[in-house]
């Protein structure tokens, strides 16, 4: 493991760059299904238990895993275009499937986790569900889940707020938990709550890595923010546990045209 | 062993815990709100009812996950980062020390409180109560009365009948918290005697809060997150089986999803 500035410095890995073409969200979403660089990815099509990620075509590039060495995210540059807040999650789950053409409980009953909740098991502390559209809807949705907590109880619900936008692919509307609870650990059904149509959405099980302002912009001729510049050490020293699937997500300011995001990512293993 | 090192605190540092609570409305400008009973992640906490002693609290579920105790370490703070979508001011996280229910809000007499001992968790690690203020935190919606609320108190230096003083609005927004101002000179309360309200709240419930306040970060813009590393925060030591909570600051009475993370070192 890293325990020293010294053994950071040395395990510091080449960056891996994200630059995205032009994308429009309102709120957090994922240009992962946008053009550019890593190449915009497809749709998921793994059914409504979903697939358990050790790797996703839409992700930032991560060392590959070795014995006894942790993987952790020495250094994030961002410049970004129209957009407050850039996050990056561990992506660990998605599903495909659900459809809103009722409002009868659909079954999910997702597969299990990889190990990589807060404490790197399959328990799901630290794991959030969000609803992530992959098509564009005509409404907002609303939804609402049966999950069994990171503590391992059963039928508890989460539910979505109402979206005031009609969402764009990659945009994402998270869960909120159900009383005290701290993570997921699996999702067993999901009930559109909403005014039926034909939408296309996925469920995501994700751990938040990080989340760095972009600071504000003026919308105009050139509104490119100044790039901001975050160390591991200003950034807590997030730790990737192995075979992660990092994914960027990013918040629009409002105005839901032009967003753009460039980023530098780098990671050290030791 | 202690962090006493950049090297230490490196190696000491745990996974972020994330926060996120949904958007609200707030009582007014200038007013803290307590994110505690909001729904996010973790869920919201369930309003307590241990009666008017009230509890000490090592864990509440709904707080600020924490991490379990470990013999020889200290646990910090080693970053924050919070945003507002709208309503911008600042996030507070404070240790929950000690929490109460059970007033009758139509009361003008003395109710008694006789607070049970606080957990070591004062400034000093210790149960005088130095830094541990007191504060009402609205349960649910509060009637038309405008009741002040007068509190007879011990503070840190354990000199009991002191008065300190707490002016509530009306109607007041469930979720509101309002801290007592204390008597001249005090910095901290020990235990709380009585509770006395100067007119009816008519409806309503609240319950007192002991707590500590720990760092705040300010969320100057909307939607742009603000990150501080533990050093900028002080490196403030969170003693063991702390129950951490948030606090708004607000600007506006409408605001946003409020979305935070904080990461705990511990060594």
């Amino acid at each position: 493991m890293i325990t020293t500035l010294a053994g950071l410095r040395a395990g510091l890995q080449p960056p891996q760059v994200v630059c995205k073409a032009l994308y429009g969200f309102a709120v957090w979403g994922t240009p992962a299904y946008v053009a550019g660089m890593p190449a915009a990815t497809t749709t998921p099509t793994p059914g409504l238990a979903g697939a358990a990620l050790t790797s996703w075509a839409g992700q930032i590039p991560v060392p590959a895993p070795v014995g006894g060495e942790g993987i952790y995210l020495a250094r994030l540059d961002v410049q970004t275009r129209r957009c407050t807040g850039v996050k990056i999650v561990d992506r660990l789950w998605h599903n495909s499937g659900l459809v809103n053409n009722t409002n009868a409980a659909q079954t999910v009953n997702s597969v299990a986790w990889p190990a990589r909740d807060n404490d790197a098991s399959t328990a799901g502390r630290g794991i959030c569900i969000g609803l992530e559209v992959v098509g564009i809807p005509t409404t907002g949705p609303t939804w609402a889940i049966s999950y069994t907590n990171s503590a391992g109880v059963a039928g508890r619900v989460g539910t979505t707020a109402p979206s005031l936008n009609t969402m764009a692919q990659g945009e994402i509307q998270p869960f909120s938990l159900q009383d005290g609870d701290e993570g997921v650990r699996s999702v067993e059904s999901a009930t559109y709550t909403g005014t039926t149509a034909t939408v296309a959405i996925v469920l995501v099980a994700y751990r938040k890595i990080v989340t760095v302002g972009a600071a504000a912009n003026v919308v105009g001729v050139s509104d490119f923010i100044a790039p901001i510049s975050r160390s591991a050490v200003r950034m807590g020293m997030p730790r990737l546990w192995d075979n992660s699937v990092p994914v960027l997500y990013t918040l629009s300011q409002g105005a839901s045209t032009n967003n753009q995001v460039n980023a530098t990512v780098q990671f050290a293993r030791g | 062993m202690a962090i006493t090192t950049l090297d230490g605190l490196i190696a000491a540092m745990l996974p972020a815990e994330d926060v996120w609570k949904v958007g609200f409305t707030g009582e007014a400008i200038g007013v803290y709100h307590s994110l505690f009973y909001l729904a996010g992640r973790p869920g919201a906490a369930v309003v307590p009812t241990p009666g008017l002693a009230g509890a000490a609290l090592t864990t509440y579920a709904g707080q600020v996950p924490f991490p379990a105790a470990v013999g020889g370490m200290n646990i910090h703070l080693a970053r924050m980062e919070a945003s507002m979508a709208a309503g911008v001011g600042g996030v507070v996280l404070c240790d929950r020390l000690w929490h109460n229910s059970g007033f009758t809000v139509t009361s003008t007499g003395a109710q008694t409180v006789n607070s049970v001992t606080w957990p070591a968790r004062d400034n000093d690690g210790a149960t005088a109560g130095a830094g541990v203020q007191i504060a009402v935190e609205q349960y649910t919606t509060g009637g038309a009365g405008t009741p002040t609320l007068t509190m007879d108190y011990t503070n840190s230096a354990g000199v009991g009948s002191r008065t300190g003083t707490c002016a509530l609005p009306t109607t007041l927004t469930a979720g509101t918290f309002v801290p007592f101002s204390l008597q001249a000179g005090d910095t901290g309360v020990q235990s709380v005697q009585t509770i006395t309200q100067s007119a009816s709240m008519t409806s309503g419930s609240y319950g007192l809060v002991a707590y500590r306040t720990m760092v705040t970060v300010p969320t100057s813009v909307a939607n742009v997150p603000a990150d501080r590393d533990g050093i900028a925060l002080g490196l403030p030591r969170f003693l063991d089986n702390s129950v951490p909570f948030m606090l708004a600051q607000l600007t506006a009475t409408s605001v946003g999803v409020i979305d935070c993370a904080v990461a705990w070192a511990q060594g």
